[in-house]
């Protein structure tokens, strides 16, 4: 999936104090390792397991992440806005693999 | 809107002419559902969602794909409303039907000179996915303007009575043909399911079935094996002939890619 690049939606500018909602989408296969070939053959497991986010090297947002998610898996959460700085978005599965995403943000006193 | 309704003395005079044109009967069901419609709420939400819908994944990478491969050196950026609603229409060069992906090919052969993608490949996907969703809100133009009217050029006009013929012929171990379950039985339950028209005007789509985006002919090989059929290799005429005859089926049906579908 290397053609596909995770998707941040977030404001870009907000006002000190206020909420924003922050929308986040990760292309993965998301494999259950349930799954079966038409030939009888098991699909080994492919999942995300970690999702992460610091606000200003602060965690704002964690999820330890299962097979139960289902492929590009999808969150959104809320942040208060305190000061201007970034935010950094970090995906880990099972195979190593780790994105590594970080958005502006612009706080208006 | 009766296109059978064309005097005599018009077709004659076409005819005369010498153009190629041939007034057709339209022989389509009385209403063309989306599949859109037969999806549930939560669904549909999503398809019109253009954050969380998982197709746009794929538009972002066919933008940046657009950019990456030259595409750019002669359409610019955003500049394909209305491309992907023209296709299948005829290469007049090899005389054969050709669909997006086919021209996306020639493109890159011919004008960037690059190598071909591969039918389902990611990158083809996201560029023909990109395109695409540049034309949603629009209805298919069957291969040349005129033929949104009812009139066809006669090696398009074959073209598609093949497409037709394949999707009421009978096949597989289940033996069914198309028609039997989105034409007779469009409505009526298949198990735990709602049979749809089979309508295509949302693909390339994201499919829960697949967990993934594709393409028509990936659809069209899903539906093979659904009734025990081998299917034909991604990319031939047959099934560029069925597409074209499913835009004319669905041509009352709105572009709706990247869609999401079951």
């Amino acid at each position: 999936m290397d053609e596909l690049k995770p998707r941040i939606r977030m404001p870009q500018h907000v006002a000190a104090g206020e909420v924003f909602q922050v929308r986040t989408i990760l292309p993965h296969p998301m494999e259950t390792g349930y799954r079966r070939t038409r030939m009888g053959e098991k699909i080994p497991r492919h999942i995300v397991v970690a999702f992460t986010v610091h606000y200003n090297d602060e965690l704002v947002f964690a999820a330890d992440i299962g097979p139960g998610i289902s492929s590009n898996p999808y969150f959104e959460f809320h942040v208060r806005a305190s000061r201007s700085g970034e935010l950094v978005f970090r995906w880990e599965d099972d195979r190593g693999q780790v994105w590594n995403i970080s958005q502006k943000l612009i706080v208006n006193p | 809107m009766s296109w059978c309704a064309v005097p005599r003395r018009a077709v004659f005079c076409l005819l005369a002419a010498g153009l190629s044109f041939i007034p057709f009967q339209d022989t389509r069901a009385a209403e063309a559902i989306s599949g859109f419609d037969f999806l549930s709420q939560q669904n549909q939400e999503l398809q019109q969602d253009n954050f969380a819908n998982p197709g746009y994944l794929w538009v972002e990478a066919g933008a940046a794909r657009f950019a990456e491969d030259g595409c750019t050196d002669c359409h610019p950026q955003g500049s394909m409303r209305g491309v992907a609603v023209k296709f299948p229409r005829l290469d007049t060069a090899t005389g054969l039907l050709e669909n997006l992906e086919t021209q996306i090919n020639q493109c890159r052969t011919e004008q960037t000179k690059r190598k071909v993608y591969g039918y389902e490949s990611q990158a083809l996907l996201s560029l023909t996915t990109y395109i695409s969703a540049q034309s949603a809100g629009l209805r298919w133009s069957l291969g040349s303007p005129a033929g949104s009217s009812g009139i066809l050029p006669v090696a398009l006009k074959t073209a598609m009575d093949r497409g037709e013929a394949y999707f009421r012929e009978r096949r597989g171990q289940q033996n069914l043909s198309c028609a039997h379950c989105h034409e007779q039985n469009a409505g009526q339950r298949l198990r735990g399911e709602i049979i749809s028209q089979g309508q295509i005007n949302g693909y390339p789509a994201y499919r829960h079935v697949w967990g993934t985006l594709g393409s028509t002919h990936r659809l069209f090989a899903w539906c093979n094996e659904a009734v025990g059929a081998e299917p034909l290799m991604p990319g031939n005429q047959t099934w560029i002939e069925l597409e074209l005859y499913l835009r004319y089926r669905g041509q009352a049906l709105k572009n709706e890619s990247p869609a999401v579908r079951r």
